[in-house]
């Protein structure tokens, strides 16, 4: 390996992680904040429903409040700006070109969490539309719709400069998921909020949006960090290049129409109900191919879960990817549907997907690009584990605890002998493990904010492989083995 | 692939086709609903809201109560919603032209409310259940609404006719009265104009047959 | 719901005609050669195939393991 040729590797991409630094910073630092305040909304939501009393006599917390703010808090709040930070990070590593829009993506950042901020508070007054994944006020909208305006023009912008050669499938996934999301929003808030469409076509609009939300900018995210990291992690490239076009162009296609599956047996044409449910169980190819891909690579390499914190949460969340679809393909299934709808059940999958499958990664994809953006080293071992352990157990607790709750509440919805109250009071130890699965995650999220400010306060240069540290830069010594 | 006007474009028309079916065919099918005559009353149904159910409707979205109660029927071919007299007859999209947002809801946390107006028909069953679900329901996850009523010391002239008739545990310090203020009215006065069980739409004949259908 | 149904066919058979059309062009011209190479291109002279990037896996480097 010619010695010029590696130096000239390591200071572009060196170049293009000093370029990152700001932009991408500052929507990671962003996420971790709302990550936090999410955590404790999600807290307050989860206990109201065992203990009704729990604040009880502020209307800014109350139940249909406090989940609302919950929601938006952790979609646009958390996991939007880590979709956003993780996103163009990826697109100038792969595009090879550094980011250079430092402040149009600095004002974005601003006007996102502004954005978040005004949503919330608004949520929490009074002011929500109550139309699900879109509450935030008319009046916080535009500082979202302005933010990413800014964002995807950056994407564009490198996309155009980029080095030539192959496009890598997580450029794919990041291009199309930074084009999806401001068609599904504007489209939804023009139709929903701003001149609102007649109530009985909002819902299948509704649910469009929130279905694609989840499908065509988490997903893609997510799947674009792991597409990346697992392969650059172990040193080994993705098992089969041709099955990513085919995961990737059947996800667009069939993802696009599942939104009806969340209205099975309401008040709609048949026709759309169905084309939703056919679409969701097609879902089943491009989630094979991801999950065949992911599972081929790693082959062989599953005992670098035991040494390797990034690629455990990254790993988790790609199986988490898996269970999580198929789970959903046979939720659109009527046999199925007509125990799941309208119960806990449904919270329960959208967790394993939101929190097992997207947090996860890019939890996993920030341990990998901070260190690297800031050229230091995460702080502590130990403050990793905390965040790894009871998270996962946490999500695993609550997905079971849920799923089982849910299931056998659905049963009893189904049954004309179960009087209602009694189907809601066998449902309350259900949700109280769910409030114990919350505190645990919440403790995960407190390590890795801690863990994100000292890295940051710190900021020792990386150095070599010895100390308590893990995401070193490889060491100068790699030239001198 | 490497040409990204190909991943652009192919991902724009991929959620182009979707909207045809989930965007444009709602509206063009759902979203022109106008009142039509009762087929056996000929009043123009669904009725309308007045002033104070609609206040009382932003009350409901204010508060998000949509995300433990649905606003749906389904037929006794899905559910027992019909058994367990949350209806006589599934919903149809027409049911909903005066939701100014619909409110249809995903979860049933609490029961349905499409036709709460017809199983609880009383202003002060529904005053003193929002002021403390426990009031009437013991053992209830649903969250107390105190924050919509005042609790004040009586006039002189004695109680007010609104103060609620609360017992026990529930009852204000000896001298106060709880009276519902005019949000908890009109909360109130929407939720008893749910009645979806006192009206028929021209499409209920059909929908009404798919009810009976087991 | 008939009218419906049957404008949701055409504009799907358009669409479909589309995709067919595009996706005939991109085999044509290129777009899917090089399977292979292309999952290679994470890889650079600095970072790699066969070199794990995170120091906890540096003992199943392949240089390190020579």
């Amino acid at each position: 390996m010619n010695p010029e040729h590696i130096a000239r590797s390591r200071s572009e991409r060196l170049a293009i992680d000093r370029a990152a630094r700001w932009p991408v910073g500052v929507f990671i630092g962003s996420s971790i904040f709302w990550l936090l305040a999410g955590s404790l909304l999600a807290l307050v939501a989860s206990i109201k429903l065992h203990d009704p009393e729990f604040i009880a006599d502020n209307p800014w917390f109350t139940f249909g409040r406090a989940r609302s703010a919950h929601l938006n808090a952790m979609a646009y709040g958390w996991l939007s700006s880590a979709g956003i930070g993780i996103g163009l990070w990826l697109l100038s590593r792969l595009c090879r070109v550094p980011i250079e829009d430092h402040r149009s993506l600095t004002l974005s950042a601003v006007f996102w969490n502004f954005g978040n901020l005004v949503g919330v508070w608004g949520i929490m007054r009074g002011d929500s539309t109550s139309i699900e994944w879109l509450e935030y006020p008319a009046y916080a909208a535009p500082f979202l719709l302005a933010s990413f305006a800014f964002v995807t023009l950056a994407a564009f912008n490198l996309v155009r400069r980029r080095a030539p050669g192959h496009i890598y499938i997580s450029q794919w996934y990041v291009m199309a998921g930074f084009i999806w999301l401001p068609m599904l929003y504007f489209t939804a808030h023009g139709l929903l909020v701003l001149a609102p469409v007649q109530a009985p076509a909002q819902p299948p609009i509704n649910w469009w949006y929130a279905h694609n939300a989840l499908g065509l900018w988490f997903t893609p995210i997510g799947l674009a960090a792991a597409y990346y990291l697992i392969p650059k992690i172990i040193g080994k490239p993705i098992h089969s290049y041709y099955l990513s076009a085919i995961g990737f162009w059947s996800l667009a296609f069939f993802y696009a129409w599942n939104g009806m599956h969340h209205l099975i047996g309401g008040p709609f044409p048949a026709f759309m109900v169905t084309a939703s449910v056919v679409a969701s169980v097609m879902m089943f190819i491009p989630v094979i191919t991801v999950a065949i891909n992911h599972h081929m690579t790693m082959k062989g390499h599953f005992r670098y879960l035991i040494h390797s914190p990034t690629l455990r949460f990254v790993v988790f969340g790609a199986m988490s990817y898996t269970l999580v679809s198929i789970q959903g393909s046979t939720m659109a299934i009527r046999v199925v549907n007509e125990i799941t709808h309208f119960t806990h059940y449904t919270v329960g999958h959208a967790h394993l997907g939101v929190y097992g499958f997207a947090s996860m990664v890019f939890f996993g994809a920030i341990y990998y690009i901070m260190p690297r953006l800031l050229a230091t080293e995460w702080p502590s071992r130990w403050l990793i584990r905390l965040h790894f352990w009871p998270c996962a157990i946490g999500i695993a607790i609550y997905f079971i605890g849920l799923s089982v709750g849910g299931w056998l509440q659905g049963l009893a919805l189904n049954r004309t002998d179960a009087p209602f109250m009694e189907i809601m009071e066998a449902t309350i130890p259900y949700l109280k493990s769910r409030s114990i699965a919350g505190i645990l995650m919440t403790i995960g999220h407190l390590a890795f904010g801690v863990s994100f400010i000292w890295m940051i306060l710190r900021r020792r240069a990386a150095t070599s492989e010895t100390g308590p540290t893990l995401f070193s830069l490889p060491p100068q010594s790699a030239d001198s083995t | 692939m490497n040409r990204f006007h190909f991943i652009i474009i192919g991902s724009v028309l991929t959620l182009f086709s979707s909207m045809v079916g989930l965007v444009l065919l709602p509206i063009r099918g759902l979203g022109n609903f106008e009142a039509a005559p009762d087929p056996e009353t000929g009043e123009l149904v669904p009725p309308p809201l007045s002033a104070l159910e609609a206040r009382g409707r932003d009350v409901y979205v204010s508060m998000g109560c949509m995300y433990c109660h649905s606003q749906q029927v389904h037929p006794p071919s899905v559910r027992t919603d019909i058994d367990r007299m949350w209806g006589e007859r599934r919903t149809v999209p027409r049911d909903y032209m005066q939701q100014g947002v619909a409110q249809m809801g995903t979860m049933r946390t609490g029961p349905d409310l499409s036709n709460i107006g017809v199983r609880n028909p009383s202003q002060d069953w529904h005053l003193i259940h929002l002021y403390d679900p426990q009031t009437t329901s013991p053992g209830s996850i649903m969250p107390p609404y105190r924050f919509l009523f005042r609790t004040q010391p009586i006039g002189e002239s004695g109680p007010s006719p609104d103060a609620l008739r609360l017992v026990d545990e529930f009852a204000p310090p000896k001298g106060y009265e709880v009276v519902p203020t005019d949000d908890a009215l009109a909360l109130v006065a929407y939720l008893q104009s749910l009645k979806l069980s006192t009206y028929e739409v021209p499409e209920a004949a059909r929908a009404r047959y798919e009810s009976k259908r087991q | 719901m008939l009218t419906a149904a049957i404008f949701v066919l055409i504009v799907m058979l358009i669409l479909s005609a589309i995709t067919v059309i595009a996706f005939s062009w991109a085999a044509g011209s290129g777009q899917f050669e090089d399977p292979a190479d292309g999952a290679r291109v994470i890889f650079d002279d600095d970072e790699p195939e066969g070199e794990p990037t995170d120091p906890n896996l540096s003992q199943f480097s392949e240089t390190k393991r020579k």
